[in-house]
């Protein structure tokens, strides 16, 4: 790992991090578990404080951003895929989207620069408890038969298919969809941290050796950062917008 | 949304110049190799050095049992766990977090936000419901005044046909009455004229008749003589022995 | 009515007349008297004026007619007036002239005149009065200037006017 006098870690070392507390012990506190618990209290700073302003007529400031993220998940997610009867689960996709979005912005923060969500932990966790959610809300509105038989024989496929369909359906539905839906976020996080690295050595050993050499990169690290904003909330939104469409398929089975 | 644009590019710029004062290989990665080798290699030498061996005594069994463990375990700095791998620490740390966070918007966070929304968008509906109501109020009052004006405009007009068409009636009937009295008096003063008149003829013609009665009487009484009497009477005789 | 009594009054009239032998003479004189008091309205208040006694009645009547009659009229006409009967002596009288002419198979004819009738002319007017009317009539003639020429004569309700009082009448309606 030395290219033009570059020493770059191994990839799994830039995701390990030391115990700071409770070390050898299953509650072991390291950055990672840090930063959802900053996620945690940064959203319920952000929702305690604009819930105590009440009766703004123009809301600001934290106000307005906890007001604009509830109405975003609201008009953009639970609107869009579930509908009117979907707002039950309004505060668990509210809290959601805010707790990705925190554990994924910390990638660009500053001293902190480090994803939580490029750890596989809580990715897997929230896909799995998804997963329980949409399979009991579908046997919950259909029946533990008729949830079975929608999603695993579509209406309208021809029966000799279902030979085909049926077991890429049980597949996709019950076995792969949790793990997509962890990996996308998690490998999203792992290559945004990767990129924010790669970039920041490469400005810092080139800024060492030339100076001017790391012109280039630094503005590419810049760029990455700004990219990277984008795609923590793009994340946090992809990954509750799709929770509300599994939702919405089982309690909605399409015809 | 230009806001919401402006904002953005103003987080991207904080983010940046916070980047560029703290972009540090160290801080945007995890545990060194380096550092894990030279934390090794002290842990080695002060191991030795405790044990009572000295870097030249380097042919030795013992150390070279020494040397082969520290390699290994140099070698362990190389490792680290599977990037893949969820640990348990962390689902422990997160998942609170998370079930925390989530206890906390469904029964404080939502609410409140949601309350001072829905209270607020009642307040403007209100206050636009008042609005809407006060304007139709002012619509109402404005078309009752106009009524009313309109209502006191035709009654003012009915008076005034009213009276017009009253005296009128009354001008007719005076007129009417006046003619009527003038023929009246007319048709009377020419009864009592006519009246008059005949009275005037049959008073004249009874006074000349008394007259001429009176003159004949009188000439008749002067020439009944004896004689004339006898006569009438012998006359009356014959006329009675004429009669049958 | 009264015809009872006034009959009664007219045959004692009568019958005294003919007890002193004097009837034409009698009844001619109460015939004039009759019209006399029929004609004048003060002399027939007089007689018939309750506030005079009777004695004074026969004493005015007996003073008014005085030499100018029979005493036995005179007599006649006090007694009926001393009854109280003053008022109706006219109709007395006419009564008893009537049953007297009757008595003689006669009607009683009514002359007025102005002038006094000779003989003759009676007897030719009441010869007249039988050849137009077929009845024998006794004349009595009652002197009346009003009739101012030629007579009037009343038998019963008929009248036969032959004055010149009439004539003038007729005059004076033509004028009016």
């Amino acid at each position: 790992m030395n290219v033009l006098a570059l020493e770059f870690p191994p990839v799994n070392h830039l995701f390990d991090w030391p115990s700071i507390l409770f070390e050898g012990t299953p509650f072991a506190l390291n950055k990672v578990g840090l930063t959802y618990l900053f996620a945690m209290a940064a959203t319920i700073a952000i929702f305690g404080f604009a819930g105590a302003k009440k009766n703004r007529l123009v809301p600001a400031g934290v106000q307005h951003v906890a007001e604009s993220g509830v109405n975003f998940v609201e008009d953009s997610v639970v609107m869009q895929t579930i509908g009117p009867e979907g707002r039950k689960f309004l505060p668990l996709l509210t809290t959601m989207f805010f707790f990705i979005f925190f554990s994924n912005i910390t990638e660009v923060i500053p001293f902190w620069q480090f994803p939580a969500n490029s750890r596989m932990a809580m990715p897997i966790t929230l896909a799995l408890m998804v997963w329980v959610i949409y399979n009991f809300q579908g046997i919950k509105h259909q029946g533990a038969g008729g949830y079975l038989k929608n999603s695993l024989f579509p209406p309208g496929v021809p029966k000799a298919l279902y030979v085909i369909v049926t077991p890429i359906e049980f597949v996709s539905t019950f076995v792969v969809r949790p793990f997509s839906l962890a990996i996308r976020l998690w490998a999203n996080m792992v290559a945004g941290h990767l990129l924010l690295v790669t970039f920041a050595i490469l400005s810092a050993t080139l800024w060492d050796s030339t100076y001017i050499g790391a012109a280039l990169p630094f503005a590419m690290l810049v760029a990455m950062t700004g990219f990277e904003i984008l795609v923590s909330a793009l994340q946090a939104f992809i990954f509750t917008i799709l929770t509300a469409v599994y939702i919405g398929g089982s309690m909605h089975p399409e015809h | 949304m230009t806001r919401q644009i402006r904002h953005l590019v103003g987080a991207l710029g904080l983010a940046g110049t916070l980047l560029v004062l703290a972009a540090a290989p160290a801080a945007a990665s995890g545990e060194t190799i380096g550092s894990c080798a030279i934390d090794k290699a002290i842990e080695a030498e002060e191991e030795l050095v405790a044990n009572g061996f000295t870097l030249h005594e380097i042919h030795d069994e013992a150390l070279e049992a020494e040397f082969g463990a520290l390699e290994s375990e140099m070698e362990s700095c190389l490792e680290a766990p599977s990037p893949i791998i969820p640990e348990l620490d962390e689902i422990i740390w997160g998942g609170g977090a998370f079930l925390i966070l989530l206890f906390f918007m469904i029964t404080k966070g939502m609410p409140a936000v949601q309350g001072a929304m829905s209270a607020r968008s009642e307040k403007i509906a209100s206050d636009l419901d008042a609005a809407e109501q006060a304007k139709s109020d002012a619509t109402k009052i404005k078309a009752d005044h106009a009524a009313e004006l309109a209502g006191a405009k035709a009654e003012a007009a009915a008076l005034i046909d009213e009276a017009r068409g009253q005296a009128d009636q009354l001008k007719t009937d005076l007129q009417t009455r006046a003619e009527a009295d003038i023929a009246e008096m007319r048709t009377r003063a020419q009864a009592d004229i006519e009246a008059s008149r005949t009275q005037a003829i049959s008073d004249l013609r009874s006074e000349v008749s008394q007259i001429a009665v009176g003159a004949a009487e009188a000439v008749i009484r002067a020439n009944l003589d004896a004689n004339a009497q006898s006569a009438l009477v012998d006359a009356y005789i014959d006329e009675v022995a004429g009669r049958g | 009515m009264a015809d009872d009594r006034l009959g009664g009054y007219a045959d004692a009239l009568l019958a005294v007349a003919a007890a002193e032998g004097a009837s034409e003479v009698v009844e001619d004189e109460l015939f004039r008297f009759a019209e006399v008091l029929r004609g004048s309205e003060t002399l027939m208040d007089t007689v018939s004026d309750r506030q005079l006694s009777l004695e004074r009645r026969q004493a005015v009547v007996e003073d008014l007619l005085g030499e100018s009659v029979s005493a036995i009229t005179t007599a006649l006409i006090s007694m009926v007036v001393g009854t109280g009967r003053g008022a109706d002596l006219p109709a007395i009288v006419d009564e008893a002239v009537e049953r007297s002419a009757a008595g003689r198979n006669r009607a009683l004819a009514r002359v007025r005149s102005a002038v006094e009738l000779t003989d003759d002319q009676k007897s030719r007017l009441a010869a007249a009065i039988k050849s137009s009317t077929g009845t024998d009539v006794e004349i009595r003639v009652v002197i009346d200037e009003t009739v101012m020429g030629g007579l009037v004569t009343e038998i019963g309700d008929d009248v036969i006017d032959g004055s010149v009082r009439r004539r003038m009448a007729q005059l004076r309606e033509s004028f009016t």
